[in-house]
């Protein structure tokens, strides 16, 4: 079967001549429906040059990524950003939200790239907000939420267009422990219910509980899942077994969730997210 | 992508207010020296435009028509017969003192012309009618001698060069580039005024309308064979004339040219200042819409109304402000010709500086690397 996205023997260097520096060498790694893929690693260890790799920002120095077995890093230029707009949603580490736009609007900036009817724009945002526990802040403007609202407004956004992969940058790295959980919490939910695939890099020792494949990234090189991950699949398992039901941010969101979460079919994210 | 411009540009009220400010500054520095430059050119020739001539014969050399030498009237006589001229009217050209009620002495510009075909006279009249000045000691004072005169009304009498002339009718918008008071005449009054009767007559100029105006270079080129002493000009030339030295030779062009160029510097400076500002404050918000998949096309248009509405905005309250101050303006003797071409044309000047303006910042973000959004 076709891994939904793939990287081959991906390299990116930068530099020219003596003076060369390989932030990613020979990373071959492939992640598939319904699956989280976390990708962890020191500082400067090339996990923010493989993310932006995968989501087709940039292009690899040798090698090849593929989504659904079609080569997309030999593409022009021009046809990444349909790319990008098409299959991937991104989540930030600086969250990176339009602070002149309500978190609604910011919800429908995806949308918009997407040319959605207004109507089902406002709809969708608004249910995805709710989802995300964010009804009541849908007015608010980035300035005036938490960390942990915004990074929910920037997953909102990220899922609304309905992608197929979700590359996620040191989600949690701006949040506090709660916060976080609920973040990854959220990520797994998606995953499990859309069938969609979560790439995410982070430092957060917690992140391991909610992954199915976990990466060690040094200097630029990969090294093969760890034995958590093939011990523990997180998509078998109850998230009511996990720690983050104790942290009153997901409390509401866990309420929401069957008690047994096993992957179901891919279906659009916003639907999906519903109780 | 206009929507997401507009909100950004309305979510910073204050850096709104500023840009704004600067713009209409701008837009009306450039507006006002515009229309100021213009309505003095339409003073300027504001009489070989109004009348109706398609050809001027004038004194060697005239630079402008303000200040004209008379030549023989005789001239006139020699066209008549032509049969390429429907008419020739003289039109005499002379400068006189107008006695002010306070006994002050207000030096005026005497136009005299044909009664009875009033070509050179008033062409808009507040009252009374062109021809009104008959063959008598009558004068029409235009109504904005009222600066100069105050109460204008018809029958009153004045004193032009120490001889009675009575107020006839009052014109309107008739006004010269000396800011001089036009004061319409009958030929022979402007002639008897000036001291230039003698000989046959004098006229400072005469006017021809053609039958075929089309073929107006052949008659020209007979009129000079005929009348080597006289200039001969097309109406066209004769305003270009009179504007080119009122522009270059009292350096107005150069002054009024140069506070115009200053107000789009200006202009400018600050829609350039505000949008690379502003692009450079939401770099991270232009990459992350790169990232999430806008095209370039998008993010210029991004950029570009992020530029362009402010300066209609802008422009528009200049314009409103333009055209609002042309009453108070004219009260004082200043022509402020805004009309719907140079309103358009400041327009199309603030939004070409907008999109210049644009450029620098659509550069930057199109070198700008998404990837730059993985960095925290």
């Amino acid at each position: 079967m076709v891994a939904l996205l793939e990287a081959r023997n991906v390299s990116k260097r930068y530099g020219q001549g003596a003076v060369t520096v390989t932030a990613v060498d020979s990373v071959s790694f492939a992640v598939d429906r319904g699956q989280i893929a976390l990708i962890i690693g020191p500082s400067g260890s090339g996990k923010s040059t493989l993310l932006s790799m995968l989501g087709c920002i940039l292009r690899p120095t040798s090698g090849a990524i593929l989504l659904e077995g079609e080569e997309v890093s030999a593409l022009p230029d021009r046809d990444l950003p349909k790319i990008r707009r098409a299959s991937f949603g991104f989540v930030f580490q600086a969250f990176h939200l339009f602070p002149f736009l309500t978190a609604r609007e910011n919800v429908e900036t995806a949308l918009r790239l997407h040319h959605t009817p207004r109507q089902m724009r406002r709809t969708q945002a608004i249910e995805l907000l709710a989802r995300c526990g964010l009804e009541e802040r849908a007015n608010f403007y980035p300035g005036s939420l938490s960390g942990g609202e915004q990074q929910r407004v920037a997953i909102a956004r990220a899922l609304v267009a309905d992608p197929r992969i979700l590359l996620a940058d040191e989600p949690t790295a701006s949040l506090d422990s709660a916060n976080g959980d609920a973040v990854f919490a959220m990520l797994r939910r998606f995953a499990n219910e859309t069938g969609k695939a979560v790439v995410m890099a982070s430092h957060d020792p917690k992140a391991r509980g909610f992954a199915d494949q976990v990466y060690t990234l040094t200097d630029g090189r990969i090294s093969p899942a760890s034995p958590l991950t093939l011990a523990a699949r997180p998509s078998a398992r109850p998230i009511r077994d996990r720690r983050a039901v104790q942290f009153a941010t997901l409390a509401e969101a866990i309420e929401k969730l069957d008690p047994v979460i096993r992957p179901r079919p891919a279906t659009d994210s916003a639907q999906a997210l519903r109780p | 992508m206009i929507w997401l411009a507009t909100r950004l540009v309305f979510h910073y009220r204050v850096r709104l207010a500023v840009t704004l400010a600067g713009v209409i500054f701008s837009a009306y520095l450039t507006l006002a020296e515009l229309a100021l430059y213009i309505g003095m050119m339409e003073n300027a020739t504001s009489i070989i435009r109004h009348a109706g001539a398609d050809l001027w014969i004038a004194s060697k050399g005239v630079q402008n028509f303000d200040f004209a030498k008379p030549f023989p009237l005789a001239v006139t006589t020699r066209l008549t017969d032509s049969p390429e001229i429907v008419w020739a009217k003289p039109i005499m050209l002379a400068w006189g003192f107008l006695k002010r009620r306070d006994g002050a002495q207000e030096q005026v510009e005497i136009i005299g012309y044909d009664p009875a075909a009033p070509v050179g006279g008033p062409w808009a009249m507040a009252s009374g009618q062109a021809g009104d000045v008959g063959a008598g000691a009558n004068i029409i004072l235009d109504e904005s001698a009222r600066q100069q005169f105050g109460d204008l009304r018809v029958g009153m009498s004045w004193e032009l060069n120490d001889r009675e002339v009575r107020l006839v009718g009052l014109s309107r918008a008739a006004r010269t580039f000396t800011t001089a008071p036009l004061v319409f005449a009958s030929y022979d009054l402007a002639q008897e005024i000036s001291g230039a009767g003698g000989h046959g007559g004098m006229t400072a100029y005469i006017a021809v309308k053609l039958r075929q105006p089309a073929d107006a270079g052949k008659t020209i080129e007979t009129l000079r064979s005929v009348l080597p002493d006289n200039e001969i000009l097309t109406t066209r030339t004769f305003v270009k004339r009179t504007i080119l030295y009122w522009t270059v030779q009292t350096g107005m062009g150069a002054a009024l040219g140069l506070t115009a160029a200053l107000g789009l510097v200006i202009g400018a400076g600050i829609i350039g200042q505000t949008v690379f500002a502003s692009t450079m404050e939401h770099i991270g918000e232009f990459a992350t819409l790169k990232a999430m998949g806008a095209s370039g096309r998008e993010l210029n248009t991004l950029i570009l109304a992020q530029s362009v509405i402010p300066s209609v905005a802008g422009v528009s309250v200049a314009a409103a402000l333009a055209l609002l101050s042309r009453a108070p303006l004219a009260t004082t003797g200043v022509t402020l010709a805004v009309d719907p071409y140079l309103i358009g044309f400041q327009f199309v000047l603030t939004l070409s500086i907008a999109i210049a303006a644009a450029h620098v910042s659509i550069r930057k973000v199109r070198r700008l690397d998404p990837a730059t959004v993985f960095r925290s």
